[in-house]
């Protein structure tokens, strides 16, 4: 079970990946940063999130790429130009199906490009799977 | 600025000179013909004339010398004509050939008297005019003219009339008739030099043919600028035209004569404007045009933007609405009731309905969006292909499919081929009803020139002629039908189909099946 940091601005989806994480058991604690900046502070602990003691590095994030102020790509950007968290594993979200916009993200060093479909059940079952894999991938701490 | 024309030309002006310059050169041939012509035969008559009179002078004047035969009074009347002019010699005879009296350079005729050209002896007329003039005198004169190399000589008798009675007796009677007698008493011979007659001749002649040649150049200037300046609106109207075909259409002739040609080059000037107001009317249009069709353009992707990004923005709550319902329907369930139940159940069609809906605006939109990549498609590998994939609905309504021999290889982009047999194929097995018996698809095509037509008939419901403009319009779906599908399925197909240039029709009427025809170029 691992610890997931989901960077998502549209509260519903949130809701909806949180309980599915959670549901199948995929993830011990789902956090959620609203925005880019967030969850830079997030990582960083800064911030609002500067609380010293909070060991709780994610093992896997998933990222939203439309977001406000920051822009997915950016966070992207960031976090794989910095030793210290380049191994954390980025999973890119989107509704859009663009491929300038997924040769992008594996260019920025993207883990994975998941579109979000618009059936639910399609949705869980990628979100659970993404979830196993990366988080299996990452238990061999 | 005369344009230069390289092409050997012979202008208006040289041809119209050329038709003046003719009777004038005519007359001018004629003219040197006869300068020409003016030799010695038609001074002749003058020289001979002339050496008449002074012979004529000198016979009278030596008559009573040769009558008594002195010598002193012949010489004399010789030396009053020493200073004729051309006189070479005169020399006069007696009876018996002797001279008498001479002047001048004799030898000159002796050594001329092998070179003889012509010698003629003109008694007739002379005398005849002889008697008219010399009605008074005694005397009777028989010329005799030779020509030679460098001397006219002429010689003529003197003679003298005696009258004579004579009596003569008839019979009884006794008549007295007076009866004249020419009595020949000497002869005069002159020479004429040639040399200065022929000079003169020359002379003369040279005078004339250099006045003709200064004649003749002046009429050839004045002919050609009489001309040049006749021809000169016609000149002018060739150097607009030529102007006016290399583009530049500002010309106007001003030159008007009150002829064809001042028609012609009014004509000419009014065109002109007509061309310029249609040059610069055309320059508007092709303006207007490039405007418009940018504007088109930019609209058209505007357009496809929008559509894009909007679907996309429109799947997220969709998303949001799907999950909750799910959510009721699986971790509440305990909470809700049947009815709760049977509602979240209609709010999940609904999205998911709608899900679709914005799914095929999106195929829709992509079809103007995406590149289109040709490259050489078997039809038959297409259709087998999705025969495949479509078994499952094929044998839910017991479909049958046939596919005919012979489906040609074509250009044109794999997907979107697929795509527009894919709806057809999906739509024909759609629309089959529900008391078919005996449901079947036919695929295949016919060979039109330029083009392949392809068709996929089905016995389904049919569709009635009235609706076979809106089959292809988005959403669009006939009232009395209940299936599934949204309705942009033909719609796709007829973009698609009309992108690669080709064209979509329908044949069909109610309860009696649909045919589906399109065109497709075969490039």
């Amino acid at each position: 079970m691992i610890n997931v940091l989901l960077v998502e601005d549209d509260p519903d989806h949130a809701i909806l990946t949180k309980t599915v994480l959670e549901d199948s058991k995929v993830a011990r604690k789902v956090y959620i940063t609203p925005n880019g900046a967030d969850a830079l502070d997030f990582v960083y602990h800064r911030g609002q999130y500067n609380d010293g003691n909070n060991s709780a590095v994610p093992d896997l994030i998933l990222l939203d790429v439309e977001l406000p102020k920051v822009n997915g790509f950016e966070v992207l950007k960031k976090l794989k130009s910095d030793p210290t968290y380049r191994a954390i594993p980025i999973v890119m979200l989107t509704s859009m199906s663009g491929d300038e916009q997924i040769s992008r993200g594996y260019a920025e060093g993207a883990n994975s490009y998941v579109t979000k479909p618009t059936k639910y059940d399609e949705f869980s079952q990628k979100v659970k799977s993404i979830g196993l894999y990366w988080g299996m991938v990452n238990t061999t701490q | 600025m005369p344009m230069r024309v390289k092409r050997l030309r012979i202008g208006l002006t040289i041809k119209f000179g050329m038709l003046t310059m003719l009777p004038i050169v005519y007359v001018l041939f004629v003219l040197i013909y006869f300068i020409m012509e003016s030799n010695l035969h038609q001074i002749k008559p003058a020289v001979m004339e002339r050496g008449e009179s002074i012979i004529r002078a000198i016979s009278i004047g030596s008559e009573y010398g040769l009558l008594i035969e002195n010598k002193d009074l012949l010489n004399n009347v010789i030396m009053r004509y020493k200073d004729e002019k051309d006189l070479i010699y005169v020399i006069i005879r007696n009876l018996s050939g002797d001279i008498v009296a001479t002047y001048g350079d004799v030898q000159k005729l002796d050594s001329e008297k092998d070179k003889v050209i012509m010698s003629s002896s003109s008694n007739h007329e002379v005398k005849q005019e002889n008697i008219l003039f010399e009605s008074e005198s005694n005397l009777n004169l028989n010329f005799q003219l030779t020509e030679t190399d460098k001397l006219f000589d002429i010689t003529c008798d003197v003679a003298t009339f005696s009258k004579a009675k004579s009596r003569e007796s008839i019979g009884f009677l006794e008549q007295d008739s007076m009866t004249e007698k020419m009595q020949k008493i000497g002869t005069i011979q002159l020479g004429l030099s040639k040399a200065g007659m022929i000079e003169n001749i020359r002379k003369t002649r040279l005078r004339a043919i250099w006045m003709t040649g200064l004649f003749f150049v002046v009429a050839i200037l004045i002919t050609f600028l009489t001309v040049r300046k006749m021809l000169k609106p016609i000149r002018q109207l060739a150097m607009a035209t030529t102007m006016v075909s290399h583009g530049d259409f500002n010309q106007s002739v001003e030159f008007r004569p009150k002829d064809e040609i001042g028609d012609l080059t009014e004509s000419f000037n009014k065109m002109l404007v007509d061309l310029r107001r249609t040059r610069d009317k055309n320059e508007e249009y092709k303006k207007e045009l490039e405007q418009k069709t940018e504007q088109l353009t930019q609209s058209n992707e505007e357009l496809n933007v929008f559509v894009y990004t909007v679907s996309h923005d429109l799947k997220a709550p969709l998303l949001s609405m799907q999950g909750f319902s799910a959510l009721l329907l699986s971790s509440q369930k305990d909470r809700v009731d049947d009815t709760g139940k049977m509602y979240v159940e209609r709010i999940q069609k609904n999205s998911e309905k709608m899900a679709a809906m914005i799914d095929d605006l999106l195929e829709l939109s992509r079809v103007g969006r995406i590149k289109i990549q040709e490259e050489q498609v078997q039809v038959s590998e297409i259709i087998s292909e999705l025969v495949n994939e479509f078994s499952p609905q094929f044998e839910k309504k017991g479909t049958r499919f046939i596919i005919n021999d012979g489906m040609p290889t074509i250009r044109c982009d794999r997907t979107r081929l697929t795509q527009v047999f894919t709806n057809l194929i999906s739509n024909a097995n759609k629309f089959m009803g529900d008391d078919n018996k005996n449901p079947t698809i036919e695929v295949g095509y016919n060979n039109q020139g330029d083009y392949y037509e392809f068709y996929v008939k089905d016995n389904g419901i049919g569709i009635d002629r009235e609706y076979y403009e809106r089959i292809f319009h988005i959403f669009q779906r006939l009232n009395d039908v209940q299936t599934e599908g949204t309705g942009v399925g033909l719609a796709i197909v007829k973009k698609i189909v009309e992108n690669f240039g080709g064209r979509i029709r329908v044949d069909s009427a109610k309860n009696a099946g649909t045919t589906m025809y399109f065109t497709l170029p075969k490039d």
